[in-house]
Formats: structure tokens, sequence, C-alpha cells
């Protein structure tokens, strides 16, 4: 009798801590199509003036960038009981400890985390996820394949004004306008 | 039979009694404002160069390069407050800390303590325990950095980044 109990509880223990893993590209390719959820993936040609010129270090960084996409989830009076759900599973999400977590920071009902994937010289994907009880939560990833954090902030200092294109940062603000 | 199933259920809270005196838990907690940095963080920082030569950006380069965690907490919440006091109590006697210099001043306690470090200039662990009785703004601050701590570089980062209890930690090294 005792056996059989240890038994059962041994098996529940290992059902749940088996339970399957959702990666993040999982959870972004299922949610782009769920009702409440807004997608937008820009690249990074989108985000910069064509007639911007570069040099060939800075050419090299730029491609190491591949893309920003962002998905939110704005609270509405309709999905309003559904976002705690919704919101546990993100963060079920960054359980897995692939995402290298590098600070956190949580004022009142504002949450930002940011993670990342990949070496610290060499990232292959920087994740930034904002979380406000009242408006919704909101992921945006920078995708890219050894992005050298060193030379992206010089390549970004190097921009002026005029060389990126305002207008996809527009778009990203009206995802949170519903 | 029953005494199994208590032995059974007792078992298994044992992680849970565990982890309540974690002080982590305090980094998702409602009403409580937190700020956690990991030692990625640091390093990816400290591969950054800022090609500055401006040596107080230098020195900061070379100090967070070697911390491995920065937790801090805040609540102004009587319930939680209560509740870190008791934690912060059984984390020390679980760390074995030894306290480094207590300030009370106008109704504000500040203990800190440390975990020696590889000579007298540095620690392994900082930690500080904030509590503020004034009436119309009650506080605990829990700090905690853990790396290889040069406490006077340490003293001079909590005040720019305006840490509660860094204006105590500034006559550190002056009572020490």
């Amino acid at each position: 009798m005792k056996i059989k109990v240890i038994i059962v509880v041994a098996l529940t223990t290992l059902m749940v801590s088996c339970d399957d893993k959702t990666s993040l590209q999982e959870f972004y390719v299922e949610k782009q199509e769920t009702k409440n959820y807004k997608a937008l993936d820009l690249s990074t040609s989108l985000i910069l003036n064509e007639k911007i010129e570069l040099d060939s270090s800075q050419e090299a960084t730029l491609k190491t960038i591949k893309k920003v996409n962002i998905l939110a989830y704005p609270i509405s009076e309709e999905n309003k009981t559904k976002y705690e759900t919704e919101k546990a599973e993100l963060t079920k999400v960054f359980e897995d400890e692939e995402y290298s977590k590098l600070m956190s920071y949580r004022m009142g009902s504002q949450q930002v985390e940011i993670f990342f994937l990949g070496e610290e010289e060499a990232i292959d994907e920087l994740i930034v996820v904002g979380y406000d009880d009242e408006k919704g939560f909101g992921i945006a990833r920078v995708l890219g394949d050894d992005m050298n954090p060193d030379d992206v902030l010089k390549l970004i200092k190097s921009f002026d004004d005029g060389d990126i294109n305002t207008g996809s940062f527009k778009e990203v603000s009206e995802l949170f306008k519903s | 039979m029953k005494k199994s199933i208590l032995i059974l259920a007792v078992s298994l809270m044992m992680p849970f009694i565990g982890a309540a005196q974690d002080l982590t838990k305090y980094e998702n907690m409602k009403d409580v404002t937190s700020m956690v940095m990991t030692s990625k963080m640091f390093k990816l920082l400290s591969n950054i160069d800022f090609s500055s030569e401006d040596k107080e950006v230098q020195a900061y380069s070379d100090l967070i390069e070697d911390l491995e965690n920065i937790m801090v907490f805040v609540s102004e919440k009587p319930e939680i407050r209560k509740q870190m006091a008791a934690d912060v109590q059984q984390y020390l006697k679980n760390s074995k800390l030894d306290e480094l210099m207590r300030v009370t001043d106008d109704g504000k306690t500040v203990k800190f303590y440390s975990k020696p470090g590889r000579n007298s200039e540095y620690v392994s662990e900082l930690f500080m325990f904030l509590e503020s009785t004034d009436k119309e703004e009650p506080a605990t601050v829990i700090l905690r950095i853990t790396g290889d701590i040069n406490l006077k570089d340490v003293s001079k980062l909590t005040q720019d980044l305006k840490v509660p209890g860094a204006e105590e930690l500034k006559n550190i090294e002056t009572k020490k």
C-alpha cells in the first residue's frame, strides 16, 4: 500500500516536471495568430533609411542584426480577465535556463525583464519583456547572429537623427493603442 | 497509513519551507520595488569599450567586471516589511555574515554585513538591511551585492545609483 502511494506521488511529480516546455519562438508563432495579440516584424533595413552610408565594419555589424519582432497583448475591456493566464504562460517560457537573465526591474504594477540567448560577446537574441498590469504586456526580440554589444552600440552611436526611420517606431506605439 | 501520508506531505513541503528563506522571492512580489542585475549583465557591460578617457567610467568598468549579482528590494507595506525582517534574520543566520557596521539615525536603522573576500580591502558579499520607521514614509530596504567587491568602489557606485543607505556606506571605510 505504502509503495503504491509513493509510486503514484513519484509519477505525478515526474509528469509535472516533464511538462513539455514552450520556447519563445513557439510562443511567438502560436500567439501572433491568436486573438487579442498584436505582432509586428521589423527588418533592420526598414528601421534604417536607405541612403545611409556605412563603412565596411559597420556594414558587418549591421549584418549580425537580422530583425526585431514585437508581440504585444494590450489589455482591453474584453480580454482583461485572460491577462493573468496569458502572462503566466509567458513567464513560464523564461523559466527555461537557456534564457540568461540580464536584469529585472519592478515597480508598482510595472515590470521589465531583459534576457538573452548566446554568449555575452556574441548574442543571438536579445529579449526585452515589459509587463504593465493595467496596460498589458509586450515582448521585443532583437534577432541576430553573434551580435557584439560593443559593436552594436558603436554603430548606434554613429547614426545621426536622419538615419533612423522613425516611422517604424510609430507603428510600435500604435500597437498599444486599441 | 495515516502516518505515512503525513510524512509524505511534510517531505513534499520541505522544499517550500526552505524556499521561504530565499530572498529572491521578493523579485516578483506585489508591492515590492525590485531591481536585480546578474553576472551576465556585468560581463556584457564589461565587454563594452566605453572608450572614455574619463577615469570614473573606467573605474566603473573595472568594478562591475567582478560583480556577480546585485539585488535591491524595497517595500512600504507593513506585512511585507515584517516578512522581510524575518527572512533577513534567517538569512543572516544561515549565511554567517559578519556585521560590518550599524547606524541608527532619525528613525532609520541601517545594518551592513559582509563576507570576507580575498584580502582586507575586498569582500565577497555586501549585505545591507535598512528599516525606516519614519511616519511619513516607512520602508524596508534589502540590498545584496555579491562578487569580488572593493568596498571603496562600491560606496561610490551606490551613491551614484542613489541606492538607499548609500550615505551610510560612504562612511564605511573611515569607521572600519
